[in-house]
């Protein structure tokens, strides 16, 4: 794969949360690798909490206050990027990168009607458009991400919109500026599953036409494995496993993918109303993370050498930072809860 | 069969910017068995979390009525009323008050509706914030400082400090991943089990659904369109737009 090819290339990106005083600051993303190439989509799972939002606010020049990030290498689209400039920075937010939030109330401006906002968008981004043909392009997105009436709805505001409606809404004003990179953060949680599918066709559709390359996190298992070509998993600040969508979803080698794979309500669970397999033990904060494997205190297979200091090199150049991946037999067999 | 809530011919009608209107709930009769799961699911936007904001009295109904224990939900104190029902918001985010501490958001009710010390409050947040999987340390914090999926599980630890009867789950665990969904979801059946509470599970992930819900409402522009065992929904369905909703959900792509 020659460098050119791709969009995005990150190399060992850490984040850290500033604290108060004398004490240490937190470190929260690890060692990040990620590249992503022009059309591709890359899936993110992982733990609630472990660093996926922050990861993408990062790309987005976004982090919140108190945090800072220290990279190797920031390549976008060929050129290298040694620290943030604001100003750079906010040229490729919203022309080259959209990004749908997590929460969608927080990139809609509650004050202004949709119409407004669409218009706001279209005056920097479509400036070809003249005012008739804002308004019958806004209508034309609204609709495609499924909402009805959507000449209506142009005159509503955002606290008049159900969940759905609010997440669908903002999806729409990002695909307005046809970016190169789409950072979708649970675009579709609150959607039902008929308008889900209509929203990740759309995607997908996009993803294709214009080589639009999306990073779609999501905690739907089932929906990452019909829209990612690669997945990442992520657990405590680290990527666990690289691999591509089929391998992951029937060959997980990290016993926390697995497990997690694992936690899905299986048909048996459902019918016999069993109790729902969730992998014992909690998460360590970023600032009490074990020596060694971060999951090794929750992991069925940990060993004496998971707990090292030497963790670290045995790791460094493995695809998955396990030292006793699983094979997949074992996976198949679902070895880790028997 | 003990009803522990009965809604009746409820109307809701919101008035737009513009002279227009949107009657987002038209006529709906419900009731919650003691001790059930009635899980409600329906097209995004028809009116599931209207309802649910009405039972929680954030918004005003314009018709119909509801009875809380056989009792006109209108003739309750405030106090006495949020002791037997209690809610999860769907939107983590604008829900928590981001000027205090995630550990008064979740003993305000407590401090509204008992007289506790300090010490006590101390050791019930420490409780519910560590049965919901979330480290202690986090009740220091402010709302902005945590991620969706734990901001989702105050939420949740703020509505069990009460242990109310009643509690209505407005997509409760769509911001989390699945492992801590599954322990969730096994914590409430476990907390019913030993409370007898009584759950309005909204939810759009039909798996979750068939697993928790004992009755399974539809809804579909304002209006139920069918209500049965859970069984009997996704067995024998009758309604065009649940056998659309079930023909859509995803299931694990495993081909090739
Ligand atoms: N000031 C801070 N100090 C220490 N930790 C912090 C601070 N602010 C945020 N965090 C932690 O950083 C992490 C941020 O995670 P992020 O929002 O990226 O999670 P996520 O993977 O998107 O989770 P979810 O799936 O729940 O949305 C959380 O664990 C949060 O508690
Ligand atoms: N404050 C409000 N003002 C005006 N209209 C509103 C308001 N709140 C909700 N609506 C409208 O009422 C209808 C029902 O919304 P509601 O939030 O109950 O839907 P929902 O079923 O919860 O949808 P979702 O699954 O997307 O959360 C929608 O058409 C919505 O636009
Ligand atoms: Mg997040
Ligand atoms: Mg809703």
């Amino acid at each position: 794969m020659s460098r050119e090819s791709l969009l995005l290339d990150i190399k060992d990106l850490n984040i850290f949360f500033k604290n108060k005083g004398h004490k240490k600051d937190t470190h929260a993303i690890r060692g990040l690798d990620l590249s992503l190439k022009e059309g591709e989509i890359l899936g993110i799972v992982g733990e609630s909490g472990c660093g996926k939002s922050l990861t993408n606010l990062c790309i987005m020049g976004l982090l919140p206050d108190q945090s800072y990030a220290t990279w190797e290498q920031f390549n976008w689209r060929g050129n290298q990027y040694s620290e943030f400039k604001e100003k750079t920075w906010r040229g490729l937010r919203g022309s080259e990168i959209g990004m749908i939030f997590q929460n969608p109330m927080s990139s809609l401006n509650p004050t202004l009607s949709l119409e407004y906002q669409f218009e706001e968008i279209f005056k920097l981004h479509r400036k070809d458009l003249s005012k008739s043909q804002r308004k019958a392009e806004a209508i034309s997105l609204l609709e495609r991400v499924g909402i009805t009436q959507a000449e209506k709805r142009l005159k509503s505001y955002p606290f008049e919109l159900s969940g759905g409606m609010a997440q669908r809404v903002m999806i729409a004003t990002v695909m307005a500026t046809s970016p190169r990179l789409l950072i979708a953060d649970e675009p579709t949680t609150a959607l039902d599953v008929t308008i889900q599918n209509q929203v990740l066709d759309l995607i997908k559709d996009l993803s294709q036409e214009n080589k639009m390359s999306v990073i779609f996190v999501t905690h739907d298992l089932a929906v990452v494995s019909h829209m990612a070509d690669r997945i990442n998993v992520m657990y405590a600040g680290e990527i666990v496993e690289s691999a591509s969508c089929s391998t992951l979803i029937q060959n997980p080698s990290h016993p926390y993918a697995h497990a997690l794979l694992n936690s899905l309500p299986t048909e048996e669970a459902i019918i016999h109303k069993a109790q729902l397999k969730s992998i014992p033990g909690q998460v360590p904060s970023f600032n009490q993370r074990p020596e060694g494997c971060s999951f090794a205190p929750r992991c069925p297979y940990q060993k004496e050498d998971c707990k090292s200091s030497e963790f670290e090199q045995m790791v460094k150049h493995k695809k998955t930072r396990c030292l006793y991946p699983l094979n997949s037999l074992q996976s198949k067999a679902g070895a880790l809860h028997e | 069969m003990n009803k522990i809530i009965e809604i009746d011919q409820l109307t809701k009608r919101y008035e737009l910017s513009g002279g227009d209107y949107i009657d987002a709930l038209k006529g709906i009769d419900l009731h919650l068995i003691k001790g059930e799961t009635l899980g409600l699911v329906g097209e995004s936007g028809s009116g599931k979390s209207t309802l649910a904001k009405i039972l929680m009295k954030l918004e005003a109904l314009n018709s119909g009525r509801i009875l809380l224990k056989e009792r006109d939900s209108q003739l309750y104190k405030p106090k006495e009323y949020f002791s037997h029902i209690q809610m999860v918001f769907q939107d983590p985010y604008s829900s928590l008050n981001p000027r205090k501490t995630i550990f008064s958001i979740i003993t305000e009710p407590l401090v509204i509706n008992k007289s506790l010390t300090q010490e006590e409050l101390r050791r019930i947040a420490k409780d519910k914030i560590e049965l919901v999987g979330l480290n202690s340390q986090v009740l220091e914090r402010y709302p902005h400082t945590l991620s969706g999926g734990q901001r989702q599980r105050v939420g949740i630890a703020r509505a069990l400090t009460l242990e109310p009867e009643v509690l209505i789950l407005d997509e409760p665990i769509s911001a989390l991943d699945v492992s801590i969904q599954a322990a969730i979801l096994n914590l409430l059946i476990d907390l019913q089990k030993k409370l007898n509470l009584t759950y309005l599970f909204i939810g759009h992930d039909l798996n979750v659904i068939r697993y928790i819900a004992d009755r399974v409402a539809v809804m579909y522009l304002g209006e139920i369109v069918e209500m049965g065992s859970t069984d009997d929904i996704f067995k024998n369905t009758k309604h065009e737009y649940t056998k659309k909703l079930i023909n859509s959900s995803l299931d694990l792509k495993n081909d090739n």
